[in-house]
Formats: C-alpha cells, structure tokens, sequence
C-alpha cells in the first residue's frame, strides 16, 4: 500500500502579496492607471470528491473531501473560486470553465449563486440550458444532451466588491 | 488474439479523433492526467481583464476489473474420456494493463453429478486461437507465465479435465476457471498499488469465476443378429443350396445421437447374397447404390450390405435390417 499522491495542485500564478505590492508600487511610480494590468480577481480551481462518512450523531452523512483515487466513473465535483483582490469594485464579471478532458459534464449540475449560467457544445457559443441544441447530421436540430457540454459560463449579476469572495461548481464523471 | 483486439481498437480510435481514446470500455486510461484551468473576465475602472486560475489535476488511477466468458457452457463428452476441454476468455475490463492469476477447480463446484478430473496441467492458452485443445498449446503455469492483458485485451484460456469411468450417462459435472487481478481482488473499492501507481478494484471485485459444464453421452448402439435356415427341402439344414435369412436389430440407446448412422454387414464367406432380399423395417431395398433408396449390396471392397440409418436417437427406436444369403 503506497500512499500516493494522486490530486496535485499546481498554482499557476498566485499573486502573493509581496509581488502585488511591488507591482503596485512599480504602477504608482510610473503613473499609470493601475487597473489596466493588475489582477484583481484571484481564481483558483480545485477538485473534490463525494465521501460518505457517519457523523458525530451516528447518521450517514456526506461531505467533500479533497480528490483522491478517482478511477473512471467517479464523480469529480469541480469549484472555482473567484477573490476581488482590488480595493475597487469589479464588474461584468464572467467565470468560463471548458470541461475536462477524459470527463463528462453532470446533467444540471452547474451553480453559481447570482449568476446566469450558459453552456456550449464546442467552446465557442453559449447558450441556456433549455436553448441549447445540437446539429444532427441530417442538419436538424434537436435539444443538447448534457454528456455533449463541453464548457460552462457563469455571468454574475452583480459587481465584485473589494474582497468579495464567490465560487461557481459543477460536477463531472471520469469517462 | 489479445494483440489483434488491441491493435483493432486502436485504429478504431485513431479514426474517431481523440477523444475516441476514452470510447474504451475500461474508460480513461489509468495514469491519465486530467487537467482544469478556469478563465475570469471582468472589468475594473472600465477596461476588461482575463486571467486564468491555478490549473488543478486529478490524475486516473488504475481500476481492477476482469470478465470471463465462456464459449459453450455445456459441452458434450463421454464417459472415460479425457483431455477434455472448456473454452473460455479472459478480459481485462479495467483501464491498465494487468496481470491475471488462473485457477481451475473441478472438485467441489456445486450443483452437478460428478466431478471431472482436472487433467495436468488444467489450463492451456489457446496460442494457436484453433478453439480447441491441440500441439502448439501453451500450458498456463501459475505465477511464471500470468497472461499480461493490456486495458479491453483478452485471452482465451482452455480449461482441460478427464472425465471419470464412473460417471453415468446424462449426468452433469462442472469444472470453473478464476482469473484474478495479481494487484489484487476483492470489495469493490478495495485500493492497491501497482508498479508505483495506485489501483482500486472495481465493480467486478477484479476477480471473474465462471464454470463450464461437461455432459456425459453414453449414446450407444446395439446390434442383436439373428438367422434362421431353409434348405431346399423344407427342412432347416445348413447344406449347399440352403438359404439363410440374417435379421440384425440395431436399438439406439443413452442420451444424445449418431448423426448418419450407416450400417454394414459383410456377406460370409462361402456364401452368395440373396439379389433383392434386403429390408429395412420390413420395407424393400433395392440393391442398387447411388443412393436411389437407404440399402444397397456391393461387392467393393469385400461383399456386403450397407444401409444408411440416417440420424439416430433413442427416440428412433430399434431398426431393422434383414437380408439372406444362399451357401455354396
């Protein structure tokens, strides 16, 4: 029995807090408008699993825990969370989350609380839920099958205050 | 055969496009790295930003999942018979390669008459894919020569037994072949390691059991000849001249059939036969070959009757043959 590490979490480009202020420094001396390159809304995806464990109550229960050993057929539930880490407000904020390779969209698991959520079939148009169909080959049209998702986008309503934290999710079996 | 499969399934892919490579069976191969990336885009003091987050990676491990099949599960053999084989195939359902532990059982599978002897060795791949037991046949030695099976591969296995002298005819007996995962079996969900990467036993516990069954024909037939004499002078005498009328009942017996049952009795030496005496069932037969009716009388190689019985069972109750000879 080895005990392997099988989710690893590479973070691409954390903005840590020494280089954010070098970068706003550097921005201030140069005079220039800060918003233009800054990053203000940090995100940060991360893949969990289901686990039924028994409560402290003795009842069976359910919770998330980190993804482990995920084999084909298991459900990964999949969270963006996104950060305003500016101190000013950010707004038409839109998360887009093409679906894995080697995975298949849950059927209406996508949320996202305060957002309208919209899917595509090939990553480049969106639709809703109910409006979005699939090309046949005869060139009918017919409504999408939720395996045949292969993107997600959540368009938030409202505008990002400073150091308003928001997470979208949705799950996706190993094919 | 494994080979073949694969290598069929993988131009089956590559003509499907990429994601064809998870249209296994076994789904996504163990090992995979399954990558996500998530995009933002906002604005902030009126000019729009993108930006990517961290990529998170869940990597596939692999699934323990094995299927045997069997090509005939009830097979016709006889009593004493031996080397007697069953035909089944291994197949690696899980999404790595994998090897697979064999073990034949006869002794003690429950829900049959007897029990088969197994023959040793028990286990054969059938390396010439002929279906059946023959020369260039590898025997399966346990832990040395373990069929190695890639995802979606398989391997068919013969499973060989005697059957005793003491099994009775219609009677039953089962003789059941395991393959198990050598990571290892058991609960669904059960976690091993394999050569540095983690497996996890799927659904079919890693472990495949199935018997096969062999059935005892004792299908046999019984010939009971007969004559009787007439002398030309009225008298039963085996004098020169004098005729004998042979009757031989042939009676099906046991389960099962002979397919194209012919009969044929030679014409004793120093004797003629009688033109136009042959009968089957008291009916007629001319002693014309060809094939104008079931009997004929030839002299090639050595004179003699033949009568084609056609398909017999023990529902097709004795026949009778009568022909007549007249001594020298």
């Amino acid at each position: 029995m080895k005990a392997a590490t099988s989710i690893e979490t590479t973070t691409a480009h954390p903005l840590t807090k020494a280089k954010l202020a070098l970068a706003m420094l550097i921005f201030a001396a140069a005079g220039v408008a800060q918003a233009q390159s800054k990053n203000c809304i940090e995100l940060q995806a991360s893949a969990e699993t289901e686990e039924q464990y028994t409560d402290d109550q003795g009842r069976a229960a359910t919770r998330l825990v980190p993804a482990g050993k995920i084999v084909p057929g298991n459900e990964v539930i999949w969270t963006i969370t996104a950060k305003n880490v500016c101190d000013s407000a950010a707004e038409n904020i839109v998360i887009a989350n093409p679906v894995p390779e080697h995975m298949t969209y849950v059927a209406s698991s996508a949320m996202g609380v305060g957002t309208a959520i919209t899917y595509s079939l090939d990553g480049q148009q969106f639709a809703s839920a109910n409006e979005l169909t699939a090309k046949e080959a005869d060139g009918s049209s017919r409504p999408a099958r939720a395996a045949e998702i292969r993107a997600i986008r959540w368009t938030y309503t409202a505008p990002f205050p400073k150091g308003a934290t928001a997470f979208v999710r949705y799950r996706a079996t190993v094919n | 055969m494994g080979l073949v499969r694969s290598i069929a399934a993988m131009a089956a892919g590559l003509a499907l496009g990429a994601t064809a490579l998870d249209a296994q069976a076994a789904g996504t191969a163990a090992g995979t790295s399954i990558q996500n990336t998530a995009q933002v885009s906002y604005q902030v003091g009126g000019s729009t930003v993108t930006t990517s987050s961290n990529t998170s990676t869940v990597t596939v491990v692999e699934i323990l999942d094995v299927v045997v099949t069997i090509a005939s599960p009830t097979v016709a053999s006889s009593v004493g018979a031996t080397q007697q084989e069953l035909v089944f195939t291994v197949t690696n359902t899980g999404n790595g390669s994998e090897r697979f532990e064999l073990i034949g059982l006869s002794a003690g599978v429950t829900g049959d008459d007897f029990d088969p002897t197994l023959a040793s060795p028990a286990i054969y791949f059938d390396t010439d894919d002929s279906g059946d037991l023959s020369a260039p046949d590898t025997a399966y030695i346990a832990g040395t020569n373990d069929p190695n099976l890639a995802a979606d591969a398989s391997v068919r296995v013969l499973l060989v037994n005697n059957i005793p002298a003491s099994a009775a005819d219609g009677s039953r007996g089962r003789s059941q072949l395991t393959a198990r995962a050598r990571t290892g079996f058991g609960d669904p969900g059960s976690d091993f390691s394999s050569g540095g990467l983690d497996a996890v036993v799927g659904t079919t516990r890693a472990e495949g059991i199935l018997f096969g069954e062999y059935l005892v024909q004792g299908f046999q037939l019984t010939a009971l000849k007969s004559q009787t004499i007439q002398d030309q002078f009225g008298a039963e005498r085996p004098i020169p001249g004098a005729r004998i009328n042979y009757r031989i009942i042939v009676t099906p017996s046991g389960t099962g059939s002979a397919l194209a049952a012919v009969f044929s009795d030679a014409i004793p030496a120093n004797t003629t036969y009688l033109a136009g005496s042959l009968e089957l069932n008291s009916i007629s037969l001319t002693d014309a070959g060809g094939g104008d009716d079931a009997g004929e009388f030839t002299t090639t190689p050595a004179p003699q009757v033949r009568v084609n019985l056609g398909d017999l069972t023990t529902t097709s109750g004795p026949q009778t043959i009568e022909f007549a000879v007249t001594i020298n």
